[in-house]
């Protein structure tokens, strides 16, 4: 029977078994799972600077720029040399009038032979006119010994003629050559006048022809670098006529020199980013954006662009361009820029120092209002509307929604959902 | 008719014959058969694809998508459709009917799809392309192209490497990671341009204009003729830098190389792969993956590919530089899961012939023992000329038969037996009894286990046509089996027993089943059959029990697919929308490094800014974003299973929380497993899908759902379709300023998208036929130096000018309005309406279990979305509930077909509801099995359960039948009883424990059989202990008594 007890037994165990898999299976499982919280890194709020910028584009145009002429044609015979004897031409340093040097270096002369004959011819006539003046000097001074020598024959005459020792004829004739003598006096005066006078007038047509002839040099007018030279050795040279513009005028212009220290940039600002540009803003110039773009990381401290400020604003809008003009004028070294090129301008339009700012990633939208998600002491997330103000290039202002000190999600967002568990990676910045 | 028997069951001839023949088309359909893992199986699926460049997500779902999802929806046998809409093109997945031909599948499509193209608002967009997609589009074989060469050699060679693998008939296409193109670029100083006054779209005229080569007709002179030819097309980058663009007032040409760079050079880089074998380090490279066409034999593509390569390297022109191997090979692990299901088959067969053994004599055993080989064969040979591949499916199926068709060699060995060596019959006479005696039960056994596997045949969908191999490959080697047992086991045997010696000696098996017949009629007789009431106790108590087995197996963890073993687990890691390609490869690093030192990874591939081609390969993966910067992907594969302590899947909580560690310092990545394991569709069981009609609200649902169902235990890798959201600054023209600058909207917007992309305009001219370079336009951007790529900073957007048509620059900013809003990176629809599928894996809990446990939450959830918005429970849920309906819907049919075949067997109706009583006690025992054995109810377990019915009613034909014969030899019905069911307890045994010891080793194999296997052995063990005494009980309760009188004591 020991067998039956055992089957029994056995029985009895199985069935056990079966009651406590089948009472596994119809208890439910308990709870909700805790799904593993959301990596994610954060960043402290704290107060920062926060910039905003307008961003224009213009030419930049040197604000003193000779454009040289001679004021009458004529061949060019002569372009001025270097110290190294070499011609001037475009890109040169030229030097301008200074205290001790009353002109600046010459540049260039066309010919001048008409004028110089003219002194040459003018002075000799002054010459003439100078030795006839001498000549006539000298006639007066004979009338005036020979009227000298009459008068004193005269009175001599007179009173032999009063003591009657000589005939009356021969007092006659005494005092006949005393008039001629005062008659010959008077005329040597006159004749000497003439001689001043056509010397005179000869020495005023000499001045003349030597201020024309000074007209056929150009001078460097400022300390400056050529731009431009129009003009070649023993070609003709015309007076350009009627040239407006500073494009026209470049190219028909002589020389031309720049004063390459100090530009002026005229931007044109659409009426819409116009807002906030105001007289003595900072601007930055380059070529290309892609340089401010690496000045701005380092802060505007080194790199290949130009440092101004708004010089002018002007308050009335463009009909043309629906625009407004605002000009730019460089400050210090502006080497980055050239005169004519065609430079972008990134207006610091408002800085906000001590403000509390967002990096533009860090940001959420729905249906286009930002949102962050801040992370409250218990490691779980809350969802933030928020309202910024100044927008900057990669962070923007927070007016309102976080708080200094407070955790802002900063990566991982898309995971979260509010009331989200999250593990806040430190180490990491 | 006797020369027919004797043709057919007495000369050896005939038999020999057919013994050759099978064995011939046997060995030669097992060498030629095209062999896969899986059955490559032909679902009519397609992804229909149209682009249109430069057209928004939401553009392009308006326009494209829609008109196209409005056609399709009112195709013929449509079974589901998606889509997603990206930024220049639209993806539409379109899936039909699983028994819809597919060559009738795609005309239909076709001509919908022209008839929605004549809709589309502008001939900028490109005709849509259809292409055809097998269930899985994972590469079957990987290479990768690596060595210390200039990138743009690589690019070169992998381009060519890339078109000979393609030229081969049976290759799809062939993907390449990590590649970058080569295009002629044209990259715009923006400043330049501003400053001269030039548009962009006067630089792109121009170029296109230029650009061109023409024929120009053909010149007849009197003795010879010329062929006139513009040859205007660029073919150096010299040429391109000199085209004059526009002339300035002081006749100064702006040639194109003044305002752009232009550079023959590598496009901004998409993505990286590096790969890894043998926990070495990484090597960078590009990876060819192989993707075969639907029905190719991967070995064979697999060795033509390899067949290539070799002829390529050995090639003059190949770079000695450059090394071409071969990382992942689905030959390796077609052959091994051939090998394990092999093994278990021999295993087997071994078993069963050790059965026989005990069962027969030696002689016997051997000729049923050599008969199953040869059906094997000949069912294999048969399968192939349906038009079947060599793949696992059909060896389950032939292992699943083994145990059944085994029966009819021990019936037919047995009757040869009796009549030889217990009634000392010749031969001749014995096979001929044995024919008569044997033919029609064996025949009705069989017949009723095939009618059970028929409706299995006819169930639908993929998973029908999955599973459908296994009935057909059953009902194949039944039926094979039947010939083989009688018309060349029955003659042949001739050779071994005729002149037997030892023939008489009582077997093992008799001497045994001789001991306990007397006992068990004795208990028959004294308990169950003492009376009609006692026997009615019995009978109510088993179907008190079966009432007990169904509340059990409703309680039952229930699940689509038990996985399985795979060596290929896919790793995604996604990555904040933000991140760039250098921050992925930095988390790349780290997750390698620990992938790397895990002993049981062989090899794997690293995809930086892609995903890797094993979490892509399904319909619904296949519409979503795999090319981005914030993705990640890992192939990684597992040493051999033989090599390794668990599970492929066992290893995915290790791999998760490893890499999990890996990657703890890096903030908001998404990780994702995905092991396919043997699942036909290998998309993630657990799915809601969320539709309603705007992505914003969609996205915070879709949060909000996530974070619930991650909340689930079990639920693991939870996830939406469409991934993180993308920023998207939306742009309003204001019309009154364009007009005021004279610009119009189009100009602006090509200005733009200048601007900001990378857009090709023709192509450079290559030397010969190699593939022409494409010229693409695109502007410097400040913040990006000399790299290609458009703007960094949001504030760069303020940068943005066009330039009007008389030269003016004009900041966009100042034409038009903008907004920030995030937006999905793509656009899905399902079934036409906006949709965001949330997705995870089950580990630990049934998809099941998941839902049910989340479902009141999500019902609770939706009480608070606005009007509009739903879910709906995809994914294994939706799919199991459909196929376990039509599972039900075969279950009766195939009851109903028994039933039918019985009554005309027995013509009694009484009499097959004895034999049917049966299958619900065999069901009481899978599921009892079931309980105490933890295994979930998976679809293959109701397969098991339905050919458990046709298996178990076998037991009750035999024993109804005897019991019958016996009531006709004069017994009382009583006793007819008791004797029937004592005196076939040796054959009922045998059959179910060949049957049962047959499918053990398949189950202890691999878990996607394990509930297939145990829910017959479990039945058939419950049923044949069960039968022996309620089928007694039945039949005394149910016969009506012939003659009550004679009631004769058993001696």
């Amino acid at each position: 029977m020991n067998k039956k007890y055992l089957l029994t037994g056995i029985g009895a165990l199985v069935i056990a078994f079966g009651v406590y898999r089948f009472a596994q299976l119809t208890t439910p499982d308990v709870g909700v799972m805790e799904p593993p919280p959301a990596r994610v890194e954060v960043q402290v709020m704290k107060p920062a600077s926060v910039s905003s910028w307008a961003f224009a584009e213009g030419t930049a145009e040197a604000l003193r720029k000779s454009f040289l002429n001679f004021e009458q044609s004529g061949k060019v015979v002569y372009i001025g040399e270097m110290a190294d004897n070499s011609q001037v031409r475009e890109g040169v340093r030229v030097f301008g009038p200074s205290e001790d040097v009353r002109k600046g270096q010459l540049l260039a002369q066309i010919d001048n032979r008409e004028s110089v004959a003219d002194v040459r011819s003018l002075e000799a006539r002054l010459q003439s006119a100078r030795e006839r003046k001498k000549e006539a000097e000298a006639g007066r001074t004979r009338a005036e010994n020979d009227l000298s020598q009459a008068r004193s024959d005269y009175d001599r005459t007179s009173k032999i003629y009063q003591k009657g020792v000589v005939s009356r004829e021969e007092f006659e004739r005494a005092n006949t050559d005393l008039k001629n003598a005062e008659a010959g006096l008077a005329s040597a005066e006159s004749s000497l006048q003439a001689a001043i006078a056509e010397s005179k007038s000869i020495a005023a047509d000499l001045n003349r022809s030597t201020v024309s002839l000074e007209k056929t040099s150009l001078f460097a007018p400022f300390d400056g670098v050529i731009t431009s030279m129009n003009i070649l050795e023993d070609n003709y040279y015309y007076p350009p006529a009627g040239a407006t513009s500073s494009k026209e005028r470049e190219v028909s212009s002589a020389i031309v020199v720049v004063d390459d220290s100090l530009y002026e940039v005229r931007l044109e600002v659409p009426e819409l980013s116009f807002t906030g540009i105001e007289e003595g803003q900072t601007v930055y110039l380059a070529h290309d954006d892609q340089a401010l773009y690496q000045a701005e990381k380092n802060g505007f401290t080194r790199g290949e662009f130009v440092k101004g400020t708004v010089w002018s604003v002007s308050p009335s809008i463009s009909l043309q361009s629906r625009s407004l003009q605002v000009k730019v004028r460089t400050e210090g070294d502006a080497s980055a820029i050239r005169d004519g090129m065609f430079v972008q301008a990134w207006i610091a339009t408002a800085e906000k120092q001590n403000v509390l700012t967002l990096p533009w990633q860090t940001l959420s939208f729905r249906n286009g209002v930002p949102f962050v998600y801040v992370v409250t002491p218990e490691n779980t997330v809350e969802m933030r509307w928020v309202d910024l103000g100044l927008q900057g290039l990669d962070s923007a202002e927070v007016l309102e929604g976080v708080y200094e000190g407070e955790k802002v999600v900063i990566r991982g967002q898309h995971l979260l959902t509010p009331g989200s568990k999250v593990e806040v990676l430190g180490a990491k910045q | 008719m006797n020369w027919l028997k004797n043709k057919l069951f007495l000369e050896t001839l005939l038999g020999r014959l057919l013994l050759g023949l099978f064995m011939l088309v046997g060995v030669m359909s097992y060498n030629t058969m095209v062999r896969e893992n899986y059955p490559d199986l032909e679902i009519p699926q397609a992804l229909v694809t149209t682009s249109w460049p430069g057209a928004s997500p939401e553009q392009v779902e308006k326009e494209v998508t829609k008109p196209l999802e409005d056609e399709i929806r009112n195709l013929k046998g449509l079974k589901t459709y998606s889509s997603g809409s990206y930024n220049s093109y639209s993806v539409i997945a379109v899936e039909f009917d699983a028994d819809m031909p597919m060559s009738d599948a795609m005309q239909r499509l076709r001509a919908k799809i022209d008839t929605a193209e004549s809709q589309f608002p502008s001939t900028d967009i490109e005709k849509p392309e259809i292409e055809e997609m097998s269930v899985s589009e994972s590469p079957v074989i990987s290479w990768v192209l690596h060595g210390d060469v200039d990138d743009l050699i690589l690019t070169d060679m992998a381009k060519q490497v890339e078109a000979r693998l393609e030229s081969i008939p049976s290759v799809k296409k062939v993907n390449l990671g990590g590649l970058r193109e080569k295009s002629l670029h044209i990259r715009l100083k923006p400043n330049k341009l501003r400053a001269l006054g030039i548009s962009p779209l006067t630089v792109r005229d121009c170029l296109q204009a230029a650009n061109q080569d023409m024929a120009w007709g053909q010149f007849e002179g009197e003795e010879s003729t010329f062929n006139l030819y513009l040859e205007g097309r660029f073919d150096s980058p010299e040429k391109v830098r000199q085209l004059p663009i526009v002339r300035l007032d002081d006749n100064r040409p702006v040639r194109l190389g003044e305002i752009a760079e232009v550079s023959l050079r590598l496009d901004k880089e998409k993505s990286r792969t590096f790969f890894s074998l043998k926990g070495s380090e990484y090597t960078r490279g590009v990876t060819l993956d192989v993707v075969k066409r639907p029905g190719a034999d991967t070995i064979a593509v697999i060795a033509e590919t390899e067949r290539l390569v070799a002829e390529l390297i050995a090639s003059n022109t190949w770079p000695r530089a450059l090394e071409l191997i071969s990382v992942t090979d689905d030959r390796e692990l077609i052959e091994q899961s051939f090998d394990d299901i092999y093994s278990s088959m021999l295993q087997a067969t071994l078993l069963v012939f050790i059965i026989l053994m005990i069962l027969l004599s030696w002689r016997e055993a051997l000729i049923a023992g050599l008969a199953l080989p040869v059906t094997m064969l000949a069912t294999l040979a048969i399968m192939a000329g349906m038009g079947y591949s060599f793949n696992s499916m059909i060896m389950i199926g032939m292992v699943l038969a083994l145990g059944m068709l085994v029966d009819v060699f021990i019936l037919v060995m047995e009757g040869m037996h009796e009549g030889l060596f217990v009634r000392k019959e010749s031969f001749n006479k014995a096979a001929i009894n044995t024919v008569k005696t044997f033919a029609l039960p064996a025949f009705a056994g069989q017949l009723t286990t095939i009618l059970a596997m028929v409706p299995m045949m006819m169930v639908g969908g993929i998973d029908g046509k999955f599973i459908r191999i296994l009935p057909i490959t059953i009902t194949v080697a039944l039926l094979v089996s039947l010939l083989i047992a009688f018309i060349i086991c029955i003659p042949l045997s001739r050779y071994m027993l005729e002149k037997a010696a030892d023939g008489g000696k009582e077997l093992l098996m008799d001497k045994i089943s001789q001991r306990y017949r007397g006992q068990l009629t004795d208990w028959l007789l004294n308990s169950p059959l003492k009376s009609k009431k006692h026997a009615a106790g019995y009978v109510v108590g088993a179907f008190g029990m079966f009432m007990l087995s169904m509340v059990i197996a409703g309680k039952l963890p229930v699940m689509m697919y038990q996985e399985s073993d795979d060596r290929k687990i896919g790793v995604s890691i996604e990555l904040p929308p933000q991140a760039t390609l250098d921050q992925a490869q930095a988390v790349a690093k780290k997750v390698g490094t620990y992938l790397r030192e895990q002993p049981w990874i062989e090899k794997n591939i690293a995809y930086i800014g892609a995903k890797t081609p094993v979490a892509t390969g399904t319909l619904k993966e296949a519409l979503l974003p795999n090319e981005a910067w914030n993705q990640l992907g890992f192939t990684v594969i597992l040493v051999s299973k033989n090599d390794r302590d668990r599970l492929s899947f066992e290893y995915l909580d290790e791999m998760r929380s490893g890499i999990d560690q890996a990657i703890s310092d890096e903030a908001g990545l998404r990780v994702h497993l995905t092991h396919v394991g043997g699942r036909p569709s290998g998309e993630d069981p657990i799915q809601i899908e969320l539709t309603g009609p705007d992505y914003d609200e969609l996205m915070a649902i879709s949060a909000e759902v996530r974070q619930a169902l991650s909340e689930q235990p079990g639920a693991v890798g939870v996830r939406d379709n469409l991934g993180a959201s993308l920023r998207e600054i939306r742009f309003h023209l204001k019309a009154e300023k364009l007009n005021f600058y004279g610009i119009s909207e189009s100009t602006v917007a090509q200005q733009i998208r200048i601007a900001m992309e990378e857009d090709e305009f023709g192509s450079f001219k290559m030397e010969g036929i190699q593939d022409d370079p494409d010229i693409r336009i695109s502007m410097q951007w400040p913040s990006r130096g000399n790299e290609m790529g458009g703007p960094q900073h949001i504030s760069e957007i303020r940068l943005l000018r066009v330039i009007a048509d008389d030269g003016r620059s004009i900041a966009l900013s100042d034409i038009a309005d903008f907004e920030i809003i995030e937006t999905p990176r793509v656009f899905v629809h399902s079934a036409s309406l906006r949709a965001v599928t949330v997705q995870s894996r089950a580990e630990g809990r049934t998809a099941a279990d998941i839902v049910a446990g989340i479902l009141p939450e999500l019902e609770k959830m939706q009480s608070g979305w606005p009007e509009g918005y739903t879910f709906t429970i995809g994914g294994e849920n939706a799919q199991s509930s459909e196929s376990f309906g039509s599972m039900g819907i075969a279950f009766i049919i195939a009851v109903v077909m028994i039933f039918i075949l019985l009554t005309l067997m027995f013509n009694s109706m009484m009499q097959p509801v004895i034999i049917l009583f049966i299958v619900p006690l065999a069901i009481m025992g899978t599921f009892i099995g079931y309980l105490y054995f933890n295994v979930p109810v998976t679809f293959s377990a109701l397969v098991g359960c339905i050919s458990l019915a046709g298996i178990a009613v076998n037991n009750g034909i035999v024993l109804v039948e005897t019991m019958n014969n016996h009531l006709a030899s004069g017994m009382s019905v009583k006793v007819a009883a008791a004797r029937g069911a004592a005196d076939r307890l040796r054959p009922v045994i045998s059959t179910s424990l060949t049957t049962i010891l047959g499918l053990i080793p398949l189950a202890l194999s691999d878990p996607q059989w394990y509930s297939l296997c145990l829910a017959i052995i479990f039945g058939l063990m419950a049923s044949t202990v069960v039968a022996m005494f309620i089928v007694p009980a039945l039949y005394l309760l149910l016969t009506k008594s012939v003659n009550p009188a004679s009631e004769i004591k058993v001696s």
